[in-house]
């Protein structure tokens, strides 16, 4: 290599490291600011004729269980960083609330995961955040790395404006860098239904060995058809998880068979009344479940394969 | 309790060659074996619901039903339906307790036990619970009117739990995270409940709480208003979750027994939760210390062919709980636990 050459490998690759430290330096910044300004920022959202019940609470993984105790176990599953909680009270002597939540889960992904797994069909969709919705006068927002919960206690018409203004002025201060969540896009779009996709961070399907994985719902005729989609490290982790999926259908179904439709290498699995049909591609595990006809299963299932780009 | 001697009678090789068949073989082989012994023990008296060969049973307090001793905890396992799966393999094992909590608190769970119980609603006894919003502490006294307005709340959450499990009727309705002994002993919650009640909205009442545990256990059994205590302890002691750890200066299971006799003798099923989670690892807010309760275990104990998680679980059944509530969001540990609450028995003191 010539000397010119060397330089400029030289000058490429400590940019590259600057640019490393400048991204490190800009994201852990973000946090900082966003978590030291979270608390004031929230409090200068208290809706006009309330007030903030004792002051607004910051809860890491360490102390998250004495806000929401049974549950912090969720959310700690998805590696949640920071959680900042306010009440707003009319006064002591009555049982009106309106308790905002806002939880800082790193990664937009993560977000989406706590998000998604709480999500309910049928509420009514916001536009705000990435999405959102509402649910009586209980609104639910996911914003990049941020998933925020206002929990109103009654759902008067009253509580329902109030909500939705404060939902509102929340995301408006939230950051969102855009980052996208490798499974919406993963999932092929064709049939999907809107707002059925789902991340789960550890036991898919209450299944141990199932990780990161994406669930989403299907429109197949008349039939909706779960799907499911997770991305290894590897294509022998990819095969590892397909096998450890026959071993369960074996356990606690009526069976497998192995099958091959052109390239496409499936497993079906008799779950006793209905079939999970599983396969691996490249470094992707997928497949459909609890489908009661075998044959759109497999038809499913081999669809799925032939849309899913490798990467 | 005939039931219980049988059990006794099965080795857990044979016991776990039960479980794999089972397994395999699924509902229709589980059901022929059973049919002798469901009508041998049904009497008028009693609540009796999917009781298989594979499970222990114990009646809860004056409800006369005859629970699994496994409780499955659906608050955090059907959060996103993720572990909808299990409830199948948990019925065909023979739990037939099935305790979830307000979409408040466990959003979407109800929503999704609904399909499982329009399945099998009269095979199994389901229980929800909800919070009734109290801004004071645990040692603090409620004013009335934050008794009237609690007692409203929970109300509300408890109507929209039927309505959220699509059923007109829940087995019994908990009080939950009641942490204050003068909320326990609130009579407009208690009116709350018996208007349910004549609603036929509800069948019994209960409180759960893993915090100041031992008061609260206290100010039920004086007010005789409960009929369930769902309550976080450990074979070491009380579990507290503001401490996340064992609550401070507390006896252990074994010296807290007088207590949860006299629960009992006032009529009080007991239920045990938390039982392992100070044995958890961290993420899962535990102290990630398996042999946590290793010093409290006698010998019997000790040598049983348990994990650590299985002989916690044990032991608790074997101290004066009647049942125990395991949130299980996986099969491995699902089939674990099954193990532990069924062969329990064998290890009496």
């Amino acid at each position: 290599m010539t000397p010119a050459g060397i330089f400029k490998r030289r000058l490429s690759s400590e940019f590259l490291a600057l640019m490393v430290v400048a991204l490190m330096f800009a994201w852990s910044n973000r946090q900082l600011i966003a978590s030291q300004s979270l608390p004031v920022m929230v409090a200068g959202t208290t809706p006009k004729g309330w007030q903030i019940s004792g002051e607004v609470k910051q809860f890491t993984p360490e102390n998250l269980y004495e806000q929401i105790n049974g549950r912090a176990s969720y959310f700690m599953a998805y590696d949640m960083i920071r959680m900042t909680y306010v009440s707003f009270v009319i006064s002591d002597e009555t049982a009106k609330f309106i308790n905002l939540s806002i939880y800082d889960m790193g990664t937009p992904t993560n977000a989406f995961g706590v998000f998604s797994a709480e999500r309910s069909q049928g509420e009514s969709p916001l536009n705000l955040g990435r999405s959102g919705y509402r649910s009586d006068a209980n609104y639910f927002i996911w914003k990049g790395p941020y998933y925020v919960r206002i929990i109103c206690s009654e759902a008067t018409d009253e509580f329902q404006r109030i909500g939705m203004e404060l939902a509102r002025k929340v995301t408006d201060f939230l950051p969102d860098s855009g980052e996208q969540v490798w499974g919406l896009a993963a999932l092929p779009l064709t049939d999907r239904m809107p707002e059925s996709v789902q991340y789960f961070k550890v036991d898919a399907m209450g299944l141990d060995f199932m990780r990161n994985t994406y669930t989403a719902a299907y429109r197949k005729g008349n039939t909706l058809v779960t799907a499911f989609l997770s991305q290894q490290d590897t294509k022998k982790s990819a095969q590892a998880i397909e096998d450890q999926y026959a071993a369960y259908a074996k356990k606690y179904g009526k069976g497998i068979d192995r099958l091959k439709a052109g390239e496409v290498a499936l497993v079906s699995c008799d779950m006793g009344g209905s079939y999970d049909v599983v396969f691996h591609k490249g470094r992707l595990i997928g497949g459909v479940l609890t489908v009661e006809d075998r044959g759109l299963a497999i038809r499913v299932a081999i669809e799925l394969w032939q849309q899913l780009r490798l990467e | 309790m005939k039931k219980e001697k049988n059990h006794a009678t099965i080795d857990r090789r044979e016991f776990i060659k039960i479980i794999a068949t089972a397994a395999v073989s699924g509902p229709a082989l589980l059901t022929a074996t059973t049919s002798e012994a469901k009508e041998s023990t049904r009497t008028k008296e009693t609540i009796r619901r999917n009781e298989r060969p594979t499970m222990t049973y114990r009646k809860l307090g004056r409800t006369d039903f005859w629970s699994s001793r496994l409780v499955f905890g659906c608050g955090a396992a059907l959060k996103g339906g993720r572990a909808v799966r299990l409830l199948q393999r948990a019925f065909e094992a023979g739990i037939n307790h099935f305790d979830v909590g307000s979409d408040i608190y466990y959003k979407g769970s109800e929503r999704n036990l609904a399909p499982f119980l329009k399945e099998h609603r009269d095979q199994v006894w389901v229980v929800s619970k909800a919070p009734a919003w109290v801004q004071t502490k645990s040692g603090e006294s409620i004013t009335l009117q934050q008794a009237k307005s609690a007692a409203k709340y929970w109300t509300g959450l408890m109507d929209a739990s039927l309505k959220d499990l699509q059923t007109d009727y829940v087995d019994a309705y908990y009080l939950m995270a009641a942490d204050n002994p003068s909320l326990v002993r609130s009579e407009e919650v208690y009116n709350a409940y018996l208007k349910a009640k004549a609603a036929g909205k509800v069948g019994y009442f209960g409180l759960s709480t893993h915090k100041n545990a031992q008061e609260v256990l206290q100010a039920a059994i004086e007010t005789g208003w409960y009929d369930l205590a769902m309550i976080g302890i450990t074979p070491a002691g009380w579990y507290d979750w503001s401490t996340k750890s064992l609550a401070q200066d507390t006896s252990t299971l074994v010296e807290l027994q007088g207590l949860l006799q006299r629960a009992r003798e006032a009529g009080i099923g007991l239920i045990g939760m938390k039982a392992v989670r100070y044995l958890a690892p961290s993420w899962s807010l535990g102290k990630g210390d398996p042999t946590a309760f290793d010093h409290v275990y006698d010998q019997k104990f000790k040598s049983a062919s348990f994990n650590p998680f299985q002989r916690a679980y044990a032991y608790v059944l074997q101290h004066g709980l009647d049942v125990v509530n395991a949130d299980m969001q996986n099969f491995k540990h699902l089939e674990e636990n099954i193990i532990a609450a069924s062969t329990a028995h064998r290890y009496s003191v």
